[in-house]
């Protein structure tokens, strides 16, 4: 009587990360501007997110190394487009937020130890608003903003 | 939207400017009814509706092409005046989606204008 071996199971195959990769790149490219919305409306702080870098570097690399290891057509076309949506646009987004919002420098007639200089403006009901309205029994902050956008 | 983050926390710490017998004056180059509208979301504060940019323009603060659409805008700063119209600071962010917290400005005013009741 022979006894044949019992062949053991085929071992199994390596998976490569990509998933793990697109996935996770898709994450990143999501949370960024997420913790960004939660920093502004939620903690009402106004400072610059830099950590937005990382994010959209993060998801940027994450998804050109699953696009790298698409092993079919579909997955190539759905990881280039996610590589896109996620990380491309998020990038590109960052880098105008973080380099192309810098302010140049004040360099008017307002200045330290002066008089603020005469000018002539109106109240939001149309009373008029002028620089002897900054003399008084108050001191005043003045704050410049963009708008309501 | 971030200017409406940075008034949101001016109107809340209202009083804290207050007892230091300061008044926070919002100014923009938006129109009445946008001005309007801001005073009612932020009644505390004095809102100016600087449309005709007369002020803007006099304290040269318009950055040209600064606004979303491409359009003038104001650059976001902000000055500290005593009562007697003197200028004690003038503060301007590296970047416009940067901004004093109320707690920074609250301490600018002491620093400043130290002699302001508390």
């Amino acid at each position: 009587m022979t006894i044949e071996a019992v062949s053991a199971a085929p071992p199994r195959v390596a998976r490569k990360p990509g998933r793990l990769f697109f996935w996770t790149g898709i994450a990143l490219g999501i949370l960024g501007p997420v913790l960004y919305m939660v920093q502004l409306m939620g903690f009402k702080l106004t400072t610059v997110p830099w950590y937005l870098l990382a994010f959209a570097g993060g998801s940027l690399l994450l998804l050109l190394a699953a696009l790298v290891q698409a092993r079919s057509v579909w997955q190539f076309v759905a990881r280039f487009v996610a590589l896109g949506v996620f990380g491309v646009v998020p990038s590109l987004m960052v880098f105008f937020i973080l380099f192309m919002t810098k302010l140049p420098d004040y360099t008017g007639p307002v200045a330290r130890e002066n008089i603020f200089p005469p000018f002539e403006t109106t109240q939001w009901d149309g009373k008029p608003f002028t620089d002897k309205s900054l003399q008084g029994d108050q001191n005043t902050v003045m704050v410049f903003f963009r708008g309501r956008w | 939207m971030v200017c409406m983050v940075e008034l949101g926390e001016l109107e809340k710490h209202h009083a804290d400017f207050a007892s230091r017998n300061v008044r926070v004056v919002v100014v923009s180059i938006e129109g009445q009814e946008a001005a309007k509208k801001t005073q009612e979301d932020f009644p505390h504060l004095l809102v100016i509706s600087d449309s005709d940019q007369k002020l803007a323009k006099r304290a040269e603060l318009i950055h040209l092409g600064g606004g979303k659409s491409g359009e003038d805008t104001l650059a976001p700063t902000t000055i500290l005046v005593d009562r007697t119209g003197i200028v004690k600071l003038v503060l301007r962010p590296e970047r416009h989606i940067h901004r004093l917290s109320a707690g920074e400005l609250l301490e600018a005013v002491d620093t400043a204008m130290p002699s302001a009741p508390r």
